[in-house]
């Protein structure tokens, strides 16, 4: 991103409205999708993780088990 | 004794089938060359499903606790689900009996295509005991049950075993043979040893191998399918074919058809709640994330049916020799006696297996996984219980409690690759240091480690734990962790859906998946026992249904096939009307009747644990740096577990509930004031 996306939340609305398929599949039933920041995965609170200049944020399959 | 107990059991057993599709039971005396049949009575399917429920029926029935756990009295008991072979990804079946490693309830869960053929050639269980007086195969065609001598297969392992089966019995395996079967590690009664149902797939835990070994049974072959006749025929079709789109058009069936579970691995690395090191650390290298295997991955296969094909194959040839340290592992192997190259293809790894030989022994590459992977395929090695077993004793070897004195000149240090494969060769046969690992639970009851090593053992019930999933964070797979009837593991009842942001961040939604309200906060307590007795539940039906977790609803998706895909089909199938609430009974007295037995053989609520270390050691990073169990919430949440799941304080059903299932179970029912003491222990419950 080459604006300022201050938390997760304002990062996933501006990629929202990039992409909206992937807007769609976040919000769907079934999606599997997790937040990884700086290589460190996050399993609640994701819309309000605060984000910093440089971060490297990842979107990830949230499973486990296997 | 057993003929005594088989005897009295069968007089209670249907003469004929009780619906459609129903296959027999097949009682094998294998001393004495004789088999009797029957079928399970429908007041007991009604109870208990199939699979691996209905085995409980059998093992609870046979089980003599006086005995021990590779007694030919004790029976080694086959099922197959009572819809495998009949939906897609219902190619599963289970391998129970009284674990020769854990001492408490083995029972295993297992795919490829033995089960399916099994329920194809009109079989649903195989109640195995006695010992062979010479190696014995089992082989069944049209139904029909021969014995053949398998002296000539005595000592081979897989590899060797299935070309040499299938030019024998004239077969191709995914075609129109299948097998389960042990390596030497099985009859030489190694208790990491599994029963491989095919080049990878195994019955995993409890040394399952080593009880087949006991019975000197060496394989049991089947060569082609019939044809079931359905209740409502027209109306399976239609239904499996969406069953198939239901849960390939979820986004944990896209991925295990383009991955397999390799994919499992990067989630707990970024949690900081990957096991590495036998739990000393939680968090490993980037370079087993699964797209690092892509390269070594020439194609994809699967189980009898399955449209989901979540098995990789691999190919490392493309490294070597160019890997020095992989050339180095193959001359090594070479040196030992072995065909080094023979490893460098194969089947797999499941997550699993990445996770065990790969942070958990220190090992950083793909390749070198893979390698080992596939000496444990060759070997059949149950890779959860061989890769906990050799990084305790590599820990104990750091901790200078094992020196190179007690390992036979072996310097186990983490990441030695030459090290763990000579190991895996010297365990299977039993031979040098490789029989403390052989010993499994009882290294250190049987010399092989000095006292005090038990602490350092990752176990609970005195299995290894099943996955690598380092539980210290999430407290509802701590709690699954701990209440699993088959010891120390994630597949009979783990909330998988824990690890999702978006259902912990919508609580309603979350409340409504399981019924009542569960703490959206992966580190809390609350409420966590209500989410691990659904999943406990919706898993056990699976298994009973035959289906594979990664298909049965809440294992990583709530979209996919539950009870009421489940209860259609059965009614089309079998013509037996099970309502949602029915089932989801059944799976509440699988739950029971495994405690029953648990409790038979001295299992009581100090068991249902985790490891001191999880409790002591707190995680050193990441995002829940510090997190830890805490051990009076944790007895707290397990009380609410009990109460939640009609157990009384020491994790047995309550007396209502156990007189139900004892006159279904046995037929009648006595009921004491008091609990009598533990029949093997002696002590008051």
């Amino acid at each position: 991103m080459t604006e300022e996306v201050p938390t997760v939340g304002h990062l996933l609305d501006r990629l929202a409205a990039t992409y909206p398929q992937l807007a769609r599949a976040m919000e769907s039933e079934d999606s599997l999708v997790n937040v990884a920041i700086n290589e460190e995965m996050f399993l609640e609170g994701i819309r309000g993780l605060p984000l910093k200049s440089g971060d490297r944020v990842e979107l990830i399959q949230a499973f486990s088990g296997g | 004794m057993i003929r005594e107990r088989v005897d009295r059991l069968l007089a209670r057993l249907a003469t004929e089938s009780q619906f459609p599709t129903q296959g027999r039971t097949l009682f094998v005396d294998l001393e004495r060359q004789a088999v009797r049949e029957a079928y399970t009575p429908r007041s007991v399917v009604e109870a208990f499903l199939g699979g691996r429920g209905v085995n409980m029926f059998y093992l609870a029935n046979l089980l003599d606790p006086s005995l021990h756990p590779e007694h030919p009295d004790i029976p080694l008991v086959y099922g197959s689900g009572i819809a495998t072979g009949i939906i897609p990804s219902a190619s599963r079946g289970n391998l129970t009996s009284w674990s020769p490693d854990s001492r408490i309830l083995m029972d295993s869960n297992a795919g490829d295509y033995f089960a399916s053929f099994l329920r194809l050639n009109g079989i649903d269980h195989l109640v195995l005991y006695g010992r062979a007086a010479n190696p014995t195969l089992l082989f069944i065609e049209g139904g029909a049950l021969t014995f053949r001598d398998a002296t000539p297969y005595a000592g081979m392992n897989n590899v060797d075993l299935r070309a040499r089966v299938a030019q024998d019995f004239d077969g191709r395996w995914g075609g129109n043979l299948a097998m389960i079967n042990i390596g030497e590690a099985g009859e030489r009664g190694v208790r990491v040893a599994g029963v491989m149902t095919g080049p990878k797939s195994l019955h995993a835990r409890g040394g399952t191998g080593a009880k087949m070994g006991s019975l000197n049974l060496k394989a049991i072959v089947i060569r082609g399918i019939t044809k079931l006749e359905y209740a409502h025929p027209e109306s399976v079709p239609p239904k499996n074919r969406d069953i198939a789109r239901q849960f390939m058009s979820t986004g944990v069936g896209k991925i295990l058809h383009e991955r397999g579970t390799p994919f499992l691995y990067k989630p707990s690395r970024q949690l900081w709640a990957m096991g590495t090191k036998n739990n000393q650390e939680t968090v490993w290298v980037p370079d087993l994330d699964s797209e690092n295997f892509d390269r070594f991955r020439p194609s994809m296969t699967g189980c009898f049916r399955c449209p989901v094909n979540c098995r990789p194959m691999n190919d490392i040839t493309s490294v070597y020799p160019s890997d020095p340290e992989l050339a180095a592992l193959v001359a090594h192997v070479d040196a030992l006696g072995y065909d080094g190259k023979r490893y460098l293809t194969g089947d797999g790894p499941e997550y699993v297996t990445v996770g065990k030989f790969g942070p958990n022994m220190g090992v950083k590459k793909p390749e070198h996984v893979i390698y080992l992977n596939n000496i444990c395929n060759d070997l059949g090695l149950d890779t959860a219980g061989t890769g906990g077993n050799l990084s305790w004793a590599f820990e104990l070897y750091q901790r200078g409690l094992l020196t190179a004195k007690e390992t036979g000149g072996l310097r186990l240090e983490w990441g030695d690759l030459r090290v763990i494969a000579e190991l895996l060769f010297l365990t299977a046969k039993r031979e040098g240091f490789g029989r403390a690992i052989a010993a499994g639970s009882r290294a250190v009851d049987e010399g092989f480690y000095p006292p005090g090593s038990e602490k350092y053992r990752m176990a609970v019930k005195r299995t290894m734990q099943s996955d690598p999933h380092d539980a210290r964070i999430l407290k509802a797979f701590a709690l699954g962790l701990a209440v699993a009837t088959r010891g120390f593991d994630h597949l009979r009842n783990r909330v998988t859906l824990e690890i999702n942001a978006r259902i912990n961040d919508d609580p309603a939604y979350k409340a409504r998946l399981y019924g009542g309200p569960v703490s959206g906060k992966p580190n809390s307590y609350e409420g966590k026992e209500l989410a691990v007795k659904v999943c406990e539940e919706v898993y056990a039906v699976g298994d009973a249904v035959g289906m594979c977790r990664f298909t049965t609803k809440l294992f990583n998706s709530p979209s996919l096939p539950g009870y009421g895909e489940f209860r259609e089909q059965i009614r089309n199938a079998t013509g037996l009307d099970l309502s949602e609430e029915h089932l989801t009974a059944i799976g509440a007295n699988i739950r029971g009747i495994e405690r029953m037995i648990n409790a038979t053989l001295g299992v009581t609520r100090k068991d249902d644990t985790v490891p001191d270390r999880w409790f002591e050691e707190p995680i050193k990073g990441g995002p829940y740096t510090g997190e830890r169990v805490d051990r009076v919430q944790f007895d707290a949440m397990l009380t609410r577990f009990y109460d939640l799941c009609k157990l009384n304080a020491e994790g047995v059903p309550t007396v209502d509930w156990r007189e139900e299932l004892n006159r279904i179970v046995f037929g009648y029912n006595v009921t004491f004031p008091g609990l009598l003491p533990n029949p093997r222990t002696g002590r008051s419950r």
